[in-house]
């Protein structure tokens, strides 16, 4: 589990084009493509920023073809038993947040073979009520189980699901979903409109305390189904990230007769329209799905006939189920077992793009840290390349926005170079040339970060404590209201959970979200900050939500609330006749696709 | 015998009334909020409030205790705050798996312990009995998770022969079982040859010898016997101690056990679920004790209780 708590999940949108369009099979191209990717001088930030200015789809279709030259035509050709599934077809490049549908048109799967996949993922899930859950392991397998109207594919593009079209009204407050038609739940219920408004109902109720009510009724005001094929989500005020958040995997639909029917009990009996049903759940041992021999997409349904998927929390224990063969697929593995499996035999290493960015926060409402020269001090005063390399093997990015490369809306502003002597020059000119004592706060994951930041911040005289502690009993003391708000120093870290820039800002910048109400824990707010992030709700113009959401980056960048520090990278592995399983970039793992390539 | 036996049962009813309070309250001193905890940093503080008032948790703490206990005592020992599975079920359905390991450690331990202690014990100050201790010394002194993992390394990695994690059949249980029943069994065989050491000089003894018992039954039969009572103390707390879980090794082997669950659940203060398995835990342990005492006068004929 990450270092703050629910490592809020997100949906992804632009990540590299590149390797969005390629299917899951051919990870181990990846490094290569990269390559390719830097030769023909292309970076990704310039593809974005193309993108963004509007460059016409067939010079993307050209970029694209481009891209993929360095690919075989098709996956390795499989030894017996199973094909290779065939390749994408041109994916879509921009996660559209609000106008147009996108047409997804997803790889097909390879064909079933009658074998049982095993995954082991770093915890077991809590529970399978997709609306009931923030750890990222159950809802890696909630997309399995469930889909959504739309839903993220494994590169974290925004794909039609359930939903065939949708179209928002010009002021973002109500957006009209036409449905699939046909497709029903694993017990026999017909998906339609009542189904996706039971649904919604369901977790906008706050008397069922259901674990994802907050982050819909923050957004949803009610659902309604205009009939059979056709349902109206209604925002409460403009909402233009509505449909990346329900593109998240709590978006999932759940069937209304099975949640009738087991009540509280609905988490260990899930029940979706997904390529697997629930099958058995061993607790503290092991969850199996069976493939879903009705599944409504035919070309795009399990490949193998049973996946079961297994918590082994050790990080050594993690890394040796797959390196003893004991696992097909293992992940999220850290830098360091991920380094030690590269020289297992029979094992394939798969490194990923991350969008969760850590920090440290600072609380701007405090002395000294209200003073800007102080927080651009402290900026300047930490090597971010150290703390990376201390932390994670070096593996990841230093992060020049409030938010990571791969979230919709992000734009390359400035990194705060590590420069101790502009760092004390600040200080002094702050009035405190012999720097200050202050207290450092982190969990135990975040220990090699904290330490590495006390020892940096000694150097221009800022005297830390670092104070460790509990999960329950940090996150009790960050969530107190200001006045009675004892934080000074924080390890922090945000996953938004969404892939939009939106939840990205909003949940850290806004000041609707100061604690207790959110995770502002650094009590940051600047108005025009507050009024850009607003704005970018209203716009159902894409253009004009990227130039709020810009201007607002640039603007928490100047006014650095935070140490700003990096981003991770991911790590999982899989035996090498195993496929189609990663991590996404936002922490959760994407199975449904995986097959045996032999 | 009987009503010796009676008599601690009906005195495990208050006791475990008392060990119920006492959990009740030292959990609930801990810093941190559990509808916090469950609801996660996106809930309003409102929908906080709510979850409060619906767990009772806004409600005094003698009332709490008594909603609490009551409902328990006719079986509902209420629904984890994390997975809302019933508590009663998260921890019986581990209970199965935790009891096998223990008792499969126990053995391993016995077997191994009282072997190599009566091997040291004969051979005294030969180089069997350095061997025997050095060994148990190591015993002792391995840290569970390193030798989990060495035996992983070996076994499964390398060989290949055994599962590396989970639960099923007996190939699943023995890597898991020798990691911890090593501990004990080097525990016990310092103990056992020690024990034996003091006997073995006995008068008794001598007149065993004396009057042509072969070597083997004077040491089995009276020598061991009259040894075994400080061993089968040590055997029943570290069964004890085995009942409540052990946390390290199932996070090695990713084993289905009691420990791990109770770990976790501290971690999302879900006190549904760590009240019950506190108290089985006291339960489990007193039981054991019993157990222990009664086995003390099947073992040396000496002891009666009345």
């Amino acid at each position: 589990m990450a270092a703050l708590l629910p490592n809020a999940q997100h949906t992804g949108v632009v990540l590299a084009v590149c390797r969005g369009g390629l299917t899951m099979d051919r990870v181990s191209e990846y490094g290569r493509l990269d390559e390719e990717w830097q030769r023909r001088g292309l970076d990704r930030r310039k593809f974005l920023r193309l993108v963004a200015m509007g460059a016409s789809v067939p010079t993307l279709s050209a970029m694209i073809a481009a891209c993929r030259q360095g690919a075989p035509a098709s996956p390795p050709a499989a030894a017996g038993a199973t094909q290779a599934p065939a390749a994408a077809a041109a994916p879509t490049f921009v996660a559209k947040t609000v106008g147009t549908p996108v047409v997804a048109v997803a790889p097909t799967s390879a064909p079933r073979v009658d074998r049982s996949f095993l995954v082991a993922l770093n915890v077991e899930p809590d529970s399978l009520d997709v609306q009931d859950t923030f750890f990222n392991a159950s809802l890696g397998v909630d997309k399995c189980l469930y889909e959504g109207l739309v839903g993220l594919d494994q590169s974290m593009q925004i794909v039609n699901q359930l939903a065939d079209s949708w179209e928002p009204s010009a002021d973002a407050k109500i957006f009209t979903f036409k449905l699939k038609q046909g497709i029903k739940f694993h017990d026999g219920t017909p998906f339609n409109g009542q189904a996706v408004q039971a649904a919604f109902e369901r977790v906008l109720a706050p008397d069922a305390q259901l674990k994802r009510h907050g982050y819909f009724s923050a957004a949803i005001d009610h659902v309604e189904a205009v009939d059979d094929a056709t349902v109206r989500l209604v925002t409460r005020q403009p909402f233009a990230a509505l449909v990346a958040t329900i593109a998240h995997p709590a978006g999932g639909m759940p069937s209304p007769t099975a949640f009738k029917q087991y009540g509280q009990d609905f988490g260990t009996h899930p029940v979706g329209t997904g390529p697997f049903k629930f099958a058995e759940w061993v607790r503290g041992d092991h969850i199996t799905l069976d493939a879903f021999s009705d599944y409504w997409d035919k070309a795009r349904g399990a490949s193998v006939a049973h996946m079961s998927i297994k918590g082994i929390s050790d990080p050594s224990s993690l890394a040796i189920a797959i390196q003893s063969g004991g696992a097909q697929f293992a992940g999220p593995l850290n830098a360091a077992q991920a380094q030690q499996l590269q020289s297992a035999v029979g094992v394939k290493v798969v490194e990923s793009d991350s969008i969760s960015v850590y920090w440290v926060t600072m609380n701007d409402q405090r002395k000294p840290f209200d003073n800007n020269l102080v927080r651009q001090a402290l900026n300047y005063a930490i090597n971010k390349d150290a703390v990376l390399k201390v932390a994670e093997l070096g593996k990841g990015k230093i992060v020049d926005s409030p938010m990571a490369a791969g979230v919709w809306g992000y734009k390359s502003i400035k990194t705060y170079e590590y420069n101790p002597q502009k760092a004390k020059d600040l200080l002094a000119q702050a009035g405190l040339p012999d720097g200050f004592k202050t207290t450092l706060r982190f969990t135990a994951p975040s220990k090699d970060r904290a330490v590495a930041v006390q020892s940096q911040l000694q150097q221009i005289g800022v005297q830390v404590e670092a104070v460790q502690m509990e999960v329950p009993a940090y996150q009790a003391e960050e969530s107190k209201p200001l006045e009675d708000s004892t934080t000074e120093l924080l390890i922090s870290n945000w996953s938004p959970s969404t892939g939009d820039a939106d939840w990205a800002l909003r949940s850290i910048y806004s000041k609707t979200q100061w604690p207790p109400a959110g995770a502002n824990y650094g009590f940051y707010f600047n108005q025009q900050v507050e009024d850009l992030i607003m704005q970018g709700l209203q716009f159902t113009d894409e253009a004009k939500r990227r130039d709020a959401y810009a201007r607002a980056q640039e603007l928490i960048m100047d006014d650095a609330p935070n140490v700003f520090l990096y981003a991770p990278r991911y790590f999982s592995a899989l035996r090498d006749n195993a496929a189609g399983a990663i991590m996404q970039a936002d922490g959760i793992p994407y199975l449904r696709t995986a097959y045996y390539t032999s | 015998m009987i009503r010796y036996i009676l008599r601690r049962i009906v005195l495990l009813i208050p006791l475990l009334f008392g060990v119920s309070i006492l959990i009740f309250v030292i959990i609930r001193l801990i810093p941190g909020d559990p509808a916090r905890l469950a609801l996660g940093a996106e809930a309003t503080e409102d929908q906080v409030q709510l979850m409060r008032r619906q767990w009772g948790l806004d409600q005094p703490l003698p009332v709490q205790y008594a909603y609490w206990i009551g409902h328990a005592l006719q079986g509902d020992w209420g629904r984890s705050t994390v997975s809302r599975v019933p508590a009663s079920d998260e921890i019986g359905l581990r209970l199965p798996a935790t009891l096998r390991l223990a008792a499969c450690s126990v053995l391993i331990a016995c077997v191994l312990g009282v072997g190599f202690g009566v091997l040291a014990a004969v051979r005294h100050n030969t180089w069997l009995d350095r061997l025997s201790m050095v060994i148990a010394l190591l015993g002792v002194c391995t840290p569970s998770f390193w030798l989990g993992l060495m035996l992983i390394l070996v076994f499964s990695v390398q060989l290949g022969w055994l599962p590396s994690f989970g639960q099923g059949g007996l190939d699943h249980l023995l890597l898991p079982s020798l990691t911890l029943g090593a501990g004990a069994a080097a525990l016990i065989a310092r103990v056992t040859r020690s024990s034996l050491l003091e006997v073995m000089s006995a008068d008794y003894l001598r007149t065993a010898r004396a009057k042509g018992l072969a070597e083997h039954l004077v040491v089995g039969r009276h020598a061991l016997r009259n040894a075994l009572i400080p061993v089968v103390t040590l055997l029943g707390l570290e069964f004890g101690g085995l009942l409540a879980g052990a946390i390290v090794t199932e996070t090695v082997f990713a084993y289905p056990g009691i420990g791990l669950l109770l770990v976790n659940s501290i971690g999302n203060r879900d006190f549904a679920v760590i009240q019950p398995a506190l108290l089985l835990f006291a339960f489990q342990f007193v039981l054991v004790n019993l157990v222990v005492d009664i086995l003390y006068a099947v073992v040396d004929p000496r002891i009666t209780y009345a």
